[in-house]
């Protein structure tokens, strides 16, 4: 059993409404079970999905092509990826499924990416900076 | 904002899930009848989903040990081993444990999950850096993570992969440590601990295998794979549970390294908590003495492993390894495995639901665990539930 996290460390970034909404809404506090509330739950509105920043992509960036390229079974929703396109939170990887990826990664490149530094990885532009930083001092 | 916003998905997972019946990660076990026999819902169960490959956990004399021990020496130790908690019960386990798995040094922990995380941890630093196989428990990646050393994962049981990466990190001057399964939990195979083995003098490591599945499961000692595969003289470090063979709760490190009893004071996860009460110990000490004197109990898990094993893969059932006591069967989707958990529930045999993140590359199992103490017919009854499970489910074929 792997779980090394059942849960994006951040929300999706929908804004909640301040107070205690949405507890109501999941019936926290009228003495439901667990398994009620999960039953009650209702999707919330789908989170704007980051639609990228032009001006940032590095399309003759390589290294940048093959993370994307390495991304694309994932993309589901047809994500425009960018530098900024934050890895787990905008195409909602689930962090094992990125730690595969930096196999594949490492592979490639004959470098290795540790676990301690992938962890402080958020988006495509730091990944492709931590490829070529780690190419560099080969 | 809320402490709970970054839960929101939460729900919505778990929803789909329940929505299908009942909560698979919730199931009330009202009676424990036996090793195998359960009643949920009011209902009699086949237990197919325990680790208790043994059966041990309704053992006569494991069971009067420990009542003698609840009796004369109280409910618990209530400190911890550094301050006050070391009875005599845990060093003779800890030197019981040493004859069988013949090591010198035994430390034993509360949990499973705390030996991985207090002997990893307590190991390697951040100067170190640990190779840890792709598929290994959520508590090895926890102590791994708590070390502070760098970690690199290499690909599931692939110890070429495993060479290339310890090549890559060139001449470091850094120790290495290679942490592996004997049999993993989810596919329930087990590591090519030879070639491992191999790669790991190559690159002058250090071996560590988490044997929590496998002691009392496989060698003819029942000291584990590394035993099986004849190389536990290359194994630095074995780490292993009282939870599944020896059919109680707590955890050990044990090593034959001359500086190993140095974890003691320097394993946080050994220092800053709580010892197993005495009754536990005496349950485990008298269990420890099982393993080692009644290969008849191996014999028994094997044969029934055998028999679940080949039914299964009669009815069409994909199963993810060889014969092990671990038989996981693999499901095309999400839906389909909690409808045929839930039917299985309905027809009287428990077993495990396995879902992502917990289990490889996002795949949904069926995870069916044999013990001992199953009979032939308990067995039979089992096939006969996923045989009528598969007759509604048409949706699992053998080509998928």
């Amino acid at each position: 059993m792997i779980c090394l996290q059942a849960l994006p460390k951040r929300s999706i970034g929908i804004k909640r409404p301040v107070g205690f909404e949405h507890a109501r809404q999941f019936a926290w506090y009228t003495g439901a079970n667990l398994l009620e509330q999960f039953k009650q739950w209702t999707a919330p509105r789908p989170a704007a999905k980051f639609r990228g920043d032009m001006n940032s992509q590095k399309t003759d960036d390589p290294v940048f092509s093959k993370v994307c390229e390495l991304l694309a079974p994932f993309n589901k929703d047809n994500v425009d990826l960018s530098d900024s396109t934050e890895i787990t939170v905008d195409l909602e990887i689930d962090s094992v499924a990125v730690l595969d990826m930096i196999m594949d990664i490492e592979d490639t490149y004959d470098i290795s990416i540790a676990m301690n530094q992938i962890a402080e990885i958020r988006t495509i532009g730091e990944l492709v900076a931590a490829i070529h930083q780690l190419m560099g001092e080969k | 904002m809320d402490l709970f916003d970054k839960f929101d998905e939460l729900p919505g997972r778990y929803k789909r899930i329940v929505a299908q019946g009942r909560n698979p990660f919730g199931v009330e076990m009202e009676q424990i009848t036996s090793p195998t026999q359960v009643v949920i819902e009011g209902k009699k169960t086949i237990l197919a989903g325990s680790h208790n490959y043994l059966g041990l956990t309704f053992d006569e004399d494991c069971i009067e040990a420990g009542r003698t021990a609840l009796a004369e020496q109280g409910t618990g130790t209530t400190g911890s081993r550094i301050a006050n908690g070391t009875f005599r019960g845990h060093q003779k386990l800890e030197q019981k444990l040493g004859e069988i798995l013949d090591l010198p040094t035994v430390i034993v922990f509360p949990t499973g999950y705390q030996a991985n995380l207090g002997a990893i941890a307590g190991l390697a630093g951040s100067d170190d850096t640990i190779l840890i196989d792709a598929d290994c428990h959520a508590c090895i990646y926890d102590g791994c993570k708590m070390s502070g050393a760098t970690v690199v994962r290499f690909r599931h049981n692939s110890p070429e992969d495993l060479d290339r990466r310890l090549s890559r990190l060139g001449d470091e001057n850094s120790n290495k440590l290679i942490i592996t399964e004997g049999l993993f939990s989810m596919y329930g195979d087990t590591a090519p601990l030879k070639e491992i083995a191999e790669v790991k003098r190559n690159h002058s490591a250090y071996l560590y295998v988490d044997e929590a599945h496998s002691v009392g499961v496989y060698g003819a000692r029942g000291r584990g794979l590394a035993e099986q595969h004849d190389v536990a003289d290359d194994v630095d470090f074995v780490v292993g549970t009282f939870s599944k063979s020896l059919g109680s709760i707590g955890g050990f490190c044990a090593s034959n390294h001359p500086k190993a009893e140095y974890l003691r004071y320097a394993s946080r996860p050994y220092m800053f908590t709580a010892s197993i009460s005495p009754a536990t110990i005496a349950t485990v000490l008298k269990a420890a003495e099982h393993i080692a004197e009644k290969p008849e109990l191996r014999e028994r898990l094997w044969r029934n492993s055998e028999h679940l094993h080949s039914g299964l893969s009669e009815l069409g059932y994909k199963l993810c390894s060889t014969v092990s006591p671990i038989i996981s069967a693999e499901m095309p989707d999400q839906e389909t495995a909690v409808r045929c958990w839930n039917s299985l529930l309905d027809k009287g045999v428990y077993v495990n639901l396995a879902i992502p993140p917990g289990t490889p590359k996002g795949e949904c199992l069926l995870r069916a665990s044999m013990s001992a103490a199953h009979t032939s017919e308990e067995i039979d009854q089992i096939l006969e539930a996923y045989a009528a499970v598969k007759r509604e489910v048409n949706k699992i074929r053998p080509d998928q």
